[in-house]
């Protein structure tokens, strides 16, 4: 028997809603590697940036590129990849590469003379970049990068020493906590 | 197509052929994942993911993950081919028929 329309369009809904759920799953499914492994390198540079502020100088740029040989690895392991299947990980992979290059232009540019404000900054430019992201893909993903955001806000403004391990804490802290959350089914 | 494909006009095979489309080509959806996304029990969605294996709309891969048995989902050229003339379909109908029917 033929459907009615209505009956045509309660499925087109229902289709709509169940992509829009399998989307945010896949998605959080996949980026959940990438926040352990990030949370993890906030951790041990802002504690460095802490307790060792001589040696975060070098350490931070060796982490990050830590970071993204291990973001390139983990992408590589794709299991579309592995199949022989095109993967669109490098497109996140470039997106990263050109917000790490603007975090760089935009430090050599103000060459800020307080490391506080450099470390509150990169915080604020990845929180504000979950932010967005989780928009469009799911909303686990915004409350991590809303979190991030007002997190170091409060440690800048309220904290006069230590900024660093509480960046460590609760910004590592959070990047690491949203990557088991991401795994939760 | 006078008469929606009667495999997937069932609203948990529905979501389920759904919840898979978006997926990128060669990827699949670990049970415990599809089940959360389509909101069936777990019987529920075992009979009709075995329906749609039947039908040759899905593929379904059964492995462990170290001692864990693990049964992933993904559809296959076929499945696809048939959900997007079934959506297609209802869209045709949606489009024919007059507003406020």
């Amino acid at each position: 028997m033929p459907l009615s329309r209505n009956e045509a369009a309660d499925a087109l809904r229902d289709i709509a809603q169940t992509e829009r759920r399998s989307s945010s799953a896949y998605g959080y499914k996949e980026t959940a590697p990438f926040m352990f492994l990030w949370g993890v390198i906030w951790f041990v540079g802002y504690s460095a940036s802490d307790l060792r502020p001589e040696q975060s100088s070098w350490l931070w740029p060796v982490l990050v590129v830590l970071g993204f040989v291990g973001s390139f690895v983990i992408g590589s392991r794709h299991p579309s990849k592995a199949k022989g299947g095109t993967s669109e990980g490098w497109r996140h992979f470039a997106s990263w590469i050109v917000v790490a290059l603007f975090i760089f232009a935009t430090i050599l540019l103000f060459q800020p003379q307080d490391g506080r404000q450099v470390g509150a900054f990169v915080a604020l430019l990845i929180g504000a970049a979950y932010a967005v992201i989780g928009i469009w893909m799911g909303t686990r993903l915004a409350i991590a990068g809303v979190a991030v955001i007002v997190l170091t806000i409060a440690g800048f403004v309220f904290l006069k020493s230590h900024f660093g391990l509480w960046m460590a804490f609760v910004g590592g802290g959070t990047l690491i906590l949203t990557g088991a959350w991401l795994r939760r089914v | 197509m006078e008469q929606p494909d009667a495999i997937i006009h069932q609203p948990v095979r529905l979501k389920i052929m759904a919840a898979l489309k978006v997926l990128p080509q060669s990827d699949a959806l670990e049970f415990v994942r599809l089940k959360a996304i389509v909101g069936a029990t777990e019987g529920n969605l075992g009979a009709h993911i075995t329906t749609l294996e039947q039908a040759g709309y899905v593929e379904v891969e059964k492995d462990f993950v170290g001692k864990k048995p693990r049964t992933r989902v993904q559809l296959s050229k076929a499945g696809r081919r048939a959900f997007e003339n079934y959506t297609a379909y209802l869209r045709d109908i949606i489009d024919a028929a007059p507003a406020g029917e």
